[in-house]
């Protein structure tokens, strides 16, 4: 019983952390349409980034508001350099581009930092368990989880509350209408992609919290596809959900299957669960069912 | 391909290099070094085409091929290694060819398995279902498992004398290079063919229009699967035919990222033409050898560049992909039929 609470609440805080990034993944989708494969290597870079101005001495705080802000630019550069361009392109050519700048991501972050494991060190979080009745918590779980939620509710506020958040909104509900009521759709675009970026280097730092930081964060990263897939590809609430279940579910299966089939169950399982769920229901929980119908070849516009 | 085959032969085995780090780096310099540029860029074309066939043909996006081809070359081995062959096929040097094709259709079979979703979903979900295969059966039941039997550890070596194709030991470079003409010859007429075939026509009806293709008459599902046995097979025969050079395999020769680079090489070459897998391969490891070759005068005052080759590659990967989908969506094989069709057309062009 106490196996099933530990994983459950770990399960829990880590899919704080995926529906933060999931979060940026529909937002990206919904705003732009873009099916973006280079989720991994955004945690990456913020990552990184934070990690380097963390190891300079910066406090941990601060390190992470910088990655933020340089998030921020290279999400309007990406967009307006990369994505930009691609407006009205067939589907897959805009995947296969997001593969791109994924390789060419991956290639310089391993460039410039390599490819070791590099902890935040002196570690930010005590490694002091935190004691709740029968629950023990490691407090970077912890500190993770309610940075991730904190996070998410700044950004579901943002889009609710203001003005280019409304923007963004209506832009994704109806392109057109949005475009005729003076919304600037380039804007928009570049604020998801920003926003992306600015999500995904949290998340990235807080994993890299966790496990100490190297490639394969990035590879955690991809387990944002599983979370969307099951909220729906454009449902926000569908994307926190999706990642909160996901990360339960990687847990349990580390925690009871790990036995039966030893090696990575853990890191599969999101996987075959998404290959599987993807028979049944593939719009997911909350999602339109039109998605379904694109063509990966043509345009869509007709 | 002849192009650099001339190369290779006007390029007699040139003295190694006295610059240490090139010593030490790259031990090439000299004529196997594009033998064995001709013999990636074989086993690209045999990987690709299957990826063409799926993705340019049929239109079911894999970003998973390179599971299929795993399959082939650990099946390959498996047999070459633990069957126990009779021995008048071991005399007659039959092992090798017979695992190759038992290969494929192991690889064929299994690329079925994972292409049953596509019977029900299309589109971005059945990239992630292909995901989805790779994740599952390279970094899964291949490294878990496969790789262990007969407690080998993770890699399996092939003593040499085990791959003979009939009389001849496929041991050197040159050898490889002609059972990997031999081979690619093959498989890419017999795809051509298959194209202009009912299979093949029923391909490029689904691709286009899936849901005209099942008022056609065309049998949507039964179709998609045999173009994914076909891809697989395909895919299985060139991991079967890369043991040969490999002379040891082990998981990490199949990462994700050999699948996407498969499916660039389609991009860039041209999606829906056999002519753009062949240049998207030629083009694809020809820049990478150049770009290696023109940081190696760089190497004496910067050795972190070659010692991080690697992540160069895969950043200009990258790249390379935007550029071509954002400059240049059809590919090669556009520009090669404009060649072509201002040559027709010479010297009165309209």
């Amino acid at each position: 019983m106490e196996l099933f609470f530990m994983a459950l609440t770990t399960g829990i805080m880590v899919g704080g952390i995926y529906a933060l990034v999931a979060l940026g993944w529909v937002l990206i989708y919904k705003c732009s349409g873009v099916l973006n494969l280079a989720m991994g290597e955004l945690t990456l870079i913020g990552a990184y980034v934070s990690l380097s101005f963390y190891t300079m001495g910066v406090p941990f705080i601060a390190s992470l508001l910088i990655s933020l802000v340089i998030g921020f630019v290279l999400g309007i550069l990406t967009e307006r350099i990369f994505l930009d361009k691609l407006i009205g392109e067939p589907v897959l050519t805009v995947i296969m581009v997001t593969v791109g700048l994924s390789f060419f991501f991956k290639g310089t972050v391993e460039f410039i930092w390599g490819t070791d494991t590099r902890v935040f060190d002196p570690p930010v979080f005590s490694i002091e368990p935190i004691r709740l009745g029968l629950l023990v918590i490691g407090q970077v779980y912890l500190w993770s989880f309610l940075a991730a939620i904190i996070l998410l509710i700044v950004f579901v506020s943002f889009f609710k509350y203001t003005r280019w958040g409304l923007a963004m909104q209506a832009t994704a509900d109806d392109e057109m209408a949005a475009l005729s009521l003076g919304v600037s759709a380039r804007f928009v675009y570049a604020t998801a992609w920003a926003i992306a970026f600015m999500a995904a280097g949290v998340g990235g730092t807080l994993l890299g919290n966790i496990n100490g930081l190297n490639i394969s964060v990035g590879y955690l990263g991809l387990l944002v596809l599983p979370a969307v897939v099951l909220g729906g590809l454009n449902s926000i609430p569908g994307a926190i959900v999706g990642g909160i279940i996901i990360g339960i579910l990687q847990n349990f299966c580390g925690a009871y299957l790990d036995r039966y089939f030893p090696g990575g169950v853990k890191e599969i399982a999101p996987f075959v669960f998404m290959a599987v769920f993807l028979l049944f229901k593939p719009y997911g929980l909350w999602g339109w069912d039109k998605i379904e119908d694109f063509n990966l070849f043509y345009t869509n516009n007709e | 391909m002849i192009i650099i085959k001339t190369i290779s032969r006007i390029r007699p085995g040139s003295k190694p290099n006295s610059s240490k780090a090139k010593f030490v780096f790259i031990p090439w310099v000299g004529d196997d070094y594009w033998l064995s540029v001709c013999n990636t860029i074989g086993y690209t074309i045999l990987g690709a085409l299957g990826v063409q066939l799926l993705i340019g043909f049929c239109g079911q996006v894999t970003l998973g091929h390179a599971a299929f081809i795993a399959v082939g070359a650990y099946t390959s081995t498996l047999l070459i290694l633990e069957f126990p062959w009779p021995k008048f096929l071991m005399d007659l040097g039959l092992a090798y060819p017979f695992s190759i094709i038992i290969a494929g259709f192991v690889a064929g079979i299994w690329s079925v398995l994972f292409g049953l979703p596509s019977a029900k979903v299309k589109g971005f979900y059945l990239i992630l279902t292909t995901m989805a295969a790779q994740f599952i059966t390279v970094d899964f039941i291949i490294t878990q498992y496969v790789a262990q039997i007969g407690g080998r550890g993770q890699a399996f070596s092939l003593p040499p004398g085990t791959i003979k194709i009939g009389p001849w030991i496929i041991d050197t470079d040159i050898k490889v290079y002609f059972m990997m003409i031999v081979l690619v010859i093959i498989c890419v007429i017999a795809v051509a063919n298959l194209l202009r075939s009912r299979a093949g026509r029923a391909w490029v009806a689904i691709r286009d229009n899936d849901i005209s293709a099942e008022v056609m008459g065309i049998n949507v599902v039964k179709y998609k699967l045999l173009a994914f046995f076909v891809a697989g097979f395909i895919g299985g025969i060139a991991g079967a035919f890369w043991i040969s050079n490999l002379t040891a395999i082990s998981p990490e020769h199949f990462p994700w990222f050999w699948s996407l680079w498969l499916v660039g090489v389609i991009l860039i070459g041209g999606v829906g033409s056999i002519h753009g897998t062949i240049f998207g391969s030629i083009f694809m490891v020809v820049v990478i050898e150049v770009l290696q070759l023109a940081i190696l005068p760089l190497a004496d005052t910067y050795p972190k560049l070659l010692m991080d080759f690697l992540f160069i590659k895969e950043a200009a990967f990258g790249l390379a992909i935007c550029a071509f989908m954002i400059f240049e969506p059809n590919g090669l094989a556009y520009r090669w039929w404009q060649i072509k069709n201002y040559f027709n057309l010479w010297p009165f062009s309209y």
